[in-house]
């Protein structure tokens, strides 16, 4: 606990995902979270709506699981399952051991104070301080008023806002506020925390902060995060597994570098476009599917994926000594090494460039003169 | 103005305040409830009872359409079976805070209905039971509407406590008033 005060303590320490950071935990021994068969649907005066079907996930304990999706893809519906603030349809949602949709009341609630959450727009109340806002849960949880002063210390001190005891939410900033939404979630020493799109209403800087502390708790506590989110940055920061929802179902799942390494759904695709680098904007409108007539150039992309860095010898190797390097993007994600190099090669009279495995032609440029 | 006329006058005042006082009380202290009940019964609420919510609403909806004198002069049998009279500070304060108690509920539930579903959402989410949710959320989160609406409902009520003297069922106030201005007037 010690070591997670200093590191929320001086932001600048824990900006990227740094090689100090070890991660010391555990294989997963069983899933914290199961989704067997899950379905949910919606009864509107037009008639049901479905907003997931045929959910079968498990979300392993102790790791950060992501659920990306666009708006209305259902990740909204799939992360409140776990709590049941909405009920499964049809399906089970096995949290903690426990059938979350065959708890009643008592159990329930019970079952709440051992999963904290927090929220796009932080849910902070606005007529208590932020000491009181950390203390509702521990309160409400029949915590005697010594041990709530001595965790809600401690929770203060974890998220770095130990001056900010008194203060009422409206006075804070939104990074602060998130920053107390998470004090109170981790106030009960829960096992899990939902985040629903806690960072979506963050600027750039801050979304870094936070997504370090939610790294940091996962690591340091061995609390399970289940995160919703759609940005794919967020995924890539945090995340050890990713599931890709479309229109409520399972389109992806695995392993976050798996997953974007080798993007097999078009909805991933989609999502991760705006991570790639795309061509230059003089040839992007010039591209065309067969070879040129005469002189012209092909478009290549080349890409790296899995375990080894590319070297320039191999590239030199698989492009030969012509190609022009269009751009080249090289990314990081939990230690793999993924990438994309788009070069264009000279052809000449209708013919395609003879290329290795992990090359293809995305198009071609006839030559402007 | 002569003393006497000066002296009528504070009573009167003071008559009024006791009146008003004591219905806006009773208005407060079972308007406030009664908003509770409606928002947590309405559909989709904390303890949905569609049926209780229509039924609550109609009762508030019919006592508020009535015009405050009708409810005043049909209101008397109550008032007497209530403070064995039918004039007086104690007779105003009947009429008074049943036409006041449904004009404050509804206030009251617009204010409460008000409160972000989202904190509502967060408290479920830490494990609050219901009445939690009632005293650490709803009325702390609608507290600035809730005495916006109060001070409504009292201005409200002076406005009617002149009505009630206006056919000399109990507002000892005005009809007091109206006496000390005649007599004090030459013929």
């Amino acid at each position: 606990m010690t070591e997670a005060f200093a590191l929320a303590r001086n932001p600048a320490s824990t900006g990227r995902r740094s090689a100090e950071v070890v991660d010391i935990r555990p294989e997963p021994a069983k899933a914290a979270i199961s989704f067997r068969g899950v379905a949910k649907t919606y009864v509107s005066p037009r008639g049901e709506i479905g907003a997931l079907k045929n959910i079968d996930v498990e979300v392993p304990e102790g790791r950060v699981f992501g659920v990306i999706g666009r708006s209305g893809a259902g990740k909204s519906s799939l992360l409140r399952l776990v709590n049941r603030l909405e009920s499964a349809t049809t399906g089970q949602v096995i949290v903690d051991g426990e059938d979350v949709g065959a708890l009643d009341g008592e159990a329930l609630i019970a079952l709440r104070r051992r999963v904290g959450m927090i929220f796009q727009h932080f849910n902070l109340l606005s007529a208590k301080t932020v000491y009181e806002n950390v203390a509702l849960p521990l309160r409400v949880a029949g915590w005697s008023r010594e041990d709530t002063e001595k965790r809600v210390t401690e929770m203060l001190d974890l998220v770095g806002l130990s001056d900010k005891r008194d203060a009422y939410p409206g006075r804070l900033s939104g990074g602060q506020k998130q920053r107390v939404g998470i004090a109170r979630a981790l106030a009960g020493r829960p096992k899990i925390l939902l985040c629903d799109e806690a960072t979506s209403a963050l600027d750039p800087e801050t979304t870094q902060s936070i997504l370090a502390l939610l790294r940091d708790i996962n690591r340091r506590l061995g609390i399970t995060i289940m995160l919703i989110t759609h940005e794919m940055s967020v995924i890539r920061e945090v995340c050890d597994e990713v599931l890709v929802l479309e229109k409520g179902e399972v389109a992806e799942a695995g392993l976050v570098w798996r997953v974007f390494g080798d993007p097999r759904h078009p909805a991933t695709k989609a999502m991760l476009a705006p991570l790639s680098h795309g061509l230059p904007d003089d040839l992007a409108g010039r591209v065309q599917s067969t070879p040129p007539r005469d002189v012209g150039e092909a478009l290549v992309e080349l890409s790296f994926r899995g375990e080894r860095d590319p070297d320039l010898g191999a590239i030199t190797a698989s492009l030969g000594l012509s190609a022009r390097v269009l751009s080249a993007n090289l990314d990081r994600i939990g230690g793999h090494t993924q990438g994309r190099l788009l070069a264009a090669l000279p052809v000449r009279a209708g013919a395609g460039p003879d290329l290795p495995e992990n090359a293809r032609v995305i198009g071609y440029v006839a030559s402007n003169d | 103005m002569s003393p006497q006329m000066i002296e009528r006058l504070w009573r009167a005042l003071f008559d009024t305040v006791q009146m008003v006082g004591l219905s806006a009380l009773i208005a407060l202290l079972v308007g406030v409830p009664l908003a509770v009940l409606l928002v947590m019964s309405q559909p989709g609420g904390l303890t949905p009872a569609p049926k209780l919510h229509r039924a609550l609403g109609s009762v508030i909806n019919g006592f508020r359409a009535i015009p405050f004198i009708v409810l005043l002069v049909a209101l008397l049998p109550v008032t007497r079976f209530l403070t064995g009279t039918t004039i007086g500070v104690w007779a105003a304060i009947v009429p008074l805070a049943i036409s006041a108690t449904p004009f404050f509920a509804r206030i009251a539930e617009v204010s409460l209905r008000e409160v972000d579903k989202g904190l509502i959402e967060a408290a479920q989410a830490m494990g609050c039971r219901r009445r939690h949710i009632v005293t650490h959320v709803l009325l702390p989160e609608a507290l600035p509407g809730l005495i916006g609406g109060f001070t409504i409902t009292v201005v409200t009520m002076i406005g009617a406590s002149a009505m009630a003297g206006a056919v000399g069922a109990g507002a000892w106030a005005t009809s007091r008033c109206a006496t000390a201005i005649s007599a004090s007037t030459p013929p």
